[in-house]
């Protein structure tokens, strides 16, 4: 697999060049979005505190960075257009790493420059004229940011899969794939954590003890029981477990468990680029 | 420079192409016809790599088309009939797109702009298809790779422009290019090719040099048809009737496309067979 710098730059070049406008426009519309849903904190005079910015930066990357994506192969949408990018000479490799640099390097640098200055203004505007003391907000390591920004490579590639896979109604279809996948994954785990949480307790041994009529204990015996229960799952690592006789039993999944079931969509996302590159691959010769 | 070796090539149960067997050599003008839906878009397709072959063997310049190595894709160029191009200036298209091909002359690229007529500070936004043509067209030429294929070029162009595209094609071609002009206009192709190819029921009915077509038919005007020795095809005309005839006097005429491709596809038996004889 040859892969040259030059041609990835002769890529990128174009990209920009034949894409100048409407990345120009989408900037613009972005900056706009994102400015008017920073002010709605501004007039309602609601404070706009770190949490709240944090969900709405990563969420706008998240959706702004989709959009973006879609646009990515847009050149191989109609069999008109097609031929002529088909006909560059350049691997599918190559371009799918000039998709990549754009996609999930330079638009996220470029969404920071445009729209973080104006969460700081907005901040600004937020601590001199409306009287709160909201300090900015700086990426940290807490758990749920760390899942939106995986959340933007997890969904970016399928986008990037589906705008290679679908001709028409892209957005449409995107959002619907990202859905299935999403809700899928939620149903299949709960499945299987829901299989193996009661698993894990009906092996284990329950004490039995057995008493004279007048309470006097005769014996203890430690059994295997398979008792009539209902588990309900809590959330995805954790359910409890009721009893017939009002008992209840908290389980949870092992640390091992977690991480495999954290990984697992994230190891989804290299599986997605290399799905797309054989599209792309099969898109050349078909 | 290209061999093609028991090509077959069907959309799903539809077959396009079955055995078909050519050898294409550098420094001519190659005129590929057939009617609509022939297979010539596909043939072209596959000799450049966008189209996998179900069978046989196919070698252009020395590689497999369907590998797409970037260095052979440096050296062949495919005008497609239909295509779209971004909404760009010339000159920023010209600065994306030559780049990626070694040979391409800029020089090359601004004469041929100017036969056509077209601005080279232009938009490519607010032209028409055909201008739009125009400024592909001046591109393939300037890239100057080995293999040029050509789809429907005429296609869109009004009367003018098909003459100045006869007049640049006529001149473009070097001794190291092999260029392949498919359609199904064959009069655009008068005066232009040194070969041509004839796409038929799945196969290659006829691969005759223009030089041994004129030499094997005549092409006359007659006012009555029995003036006419071993008459083949005949068309009435405005002052009697346009002939094909075997040429057995060994007369210099000029080759007319139109009645050759006519007079092929209603004597099909005929004129094969008077190929094949040697």
């Amino acid at each position: 697999m040859a892969i040259s710098f030059t041609r990835i730059g002769l890529l990128a070049k174009k990209q920009f060049i034949d894409n100048k406008k409407l990345y120009l426009f989408g900037v613009l519309a972005m900056m706009g979005i994102m400015g008017a849903i920073f002010s709605l904190f501004l007039i309602t005079g609601t404070n706009l505190g770190k949490e709240n910015q944090a969900v709405y930066l990563l969420l706008g990357l998240v959706v702004f960075g989709g959009l973006y994506t879609l646009t990515l192969f847009s050149n191989l949408e109609n069999t008109k257009g097609r031929t002529l990018s088909l006909m560059l000479p350049a691997t599918a490799t190559e371009k799918l790493i000039c998709a990549f640099v754009y996609g999930a390097i330079l638009f996220p640098l470029a969404y920071l420059l445009c729209v973080y200055p104006l969460l700081r203004f907005t901040i600004f505007i937020d601590n001199k004229f409306m009287g709160h003391f909201t300090s900015p907000y700086v990426f940290d390591e807490h758990r749920a940011q760390l899942f939106l920004i995986t959340a933007f490579f997890l969904i970016q590639a399928q986008i990037l899969l589906c705008s290679l896979f679908f001709k028409h109604y892209k957005a449409v279809k995107s959002i619907v794939f990202i859905c299935v996948m999403f809700f899928g994954t939620l149903i299949i785990y709960t499945k299987i954590i829901g299989y193996i949480l009661p698993g894990r307790i009906d092996k284990t041994a329950v004490v039995e003890e057995r008493y004279y009529k007048n309470n006097n204990l005769f014996k203890t015996d430690t059994v295997k029981r398979h008792l009539t229960t209902n588990t309900r799952i809590i959330n995805l690592f954790t359910a409890v477990k009721y009893y017939g006789d009002q008992r209840d039993v908290s389980l949870e999944l092992t640390r091992k468990q977690k991480n495999v079931f954290f990984l697992l969509p994230y190891l989804t996302i290299p599986c997605m680029w290399l799905i797309s590159w054989v599209r792309l691959k099969e898109m050349e010769v078909n | 420079m290209i061999e093609i070796e028991n090509l077959c090539f069907s959309y799903g149960k539809h077959k396009v192409l079955t055995n078909l067997n050519l050898s294409l050599s550098q420094g001519k003008i190659f005129g590929l016809l057939g009617k609509n839906g022939a297979g010539k878009s596909s043939l072209l397709y596959q000799i450049c790599g966008l189209l996998f072959p179900k069978q046989g063997k196919l070698n252009v310049n020395g590689y497999k088309p369907f590998e797409r190595n970037p260095i052979f894709l440096q050296e062949i160029y495919l005008l497609p009939e239909e295509f779209d191009l971004p909404n760009v200036a010339i000159k920023s298209f010209l600065k994306t797109n030559a780049p990626f091909y070694p040979n391409f002359s800029e020089e090359l690229f601004n004469n041929y702009l100017a036969e056509f007529n077209i601005p080279i500070n232009n938009s490519l936004q607010g032209m028409s298809f055909g201008q739009k043509k125009k400024v592909m067209i001046s591109f393939a030429l300037a890239t100057q790779t080995k293999v040029l294929l050509m789809d429907e070029p005429t296609n869109g162009l009004d009367i003018p422009s098909k003459k100045q595209f006869r007049k640049i094609i006529a001149g473009a071609l070097q001794p190291h290019q092999l260029m392949i002009i498919s359609t199904h206009q064959v009069k655009d192709l008068d005066s232009l090719i040194d070969h041509i190819l004839v796409l038929e029921d799945e196969h290659i009915i006829f691969d005759q040099s223009v030089e041994s077509i004129t030499q094997k038919l005549a092409f006359k005007q007659a006012m009555q048809l029995n003036e006419v020795e071993n008459l083949i095809y005949s068309e009435g005309a405005l002052r009697g009737h346009a002939v094909v005839a075997k040429n057995i006097h060994n007369e210099h005429t000029r080759l007319d496309m139109e009645m050759f491709f006519n007079a092929l596809a209603s004597e099909k038996q005929q004129m094969v067979s008077l190929f094949n004889d040697k």
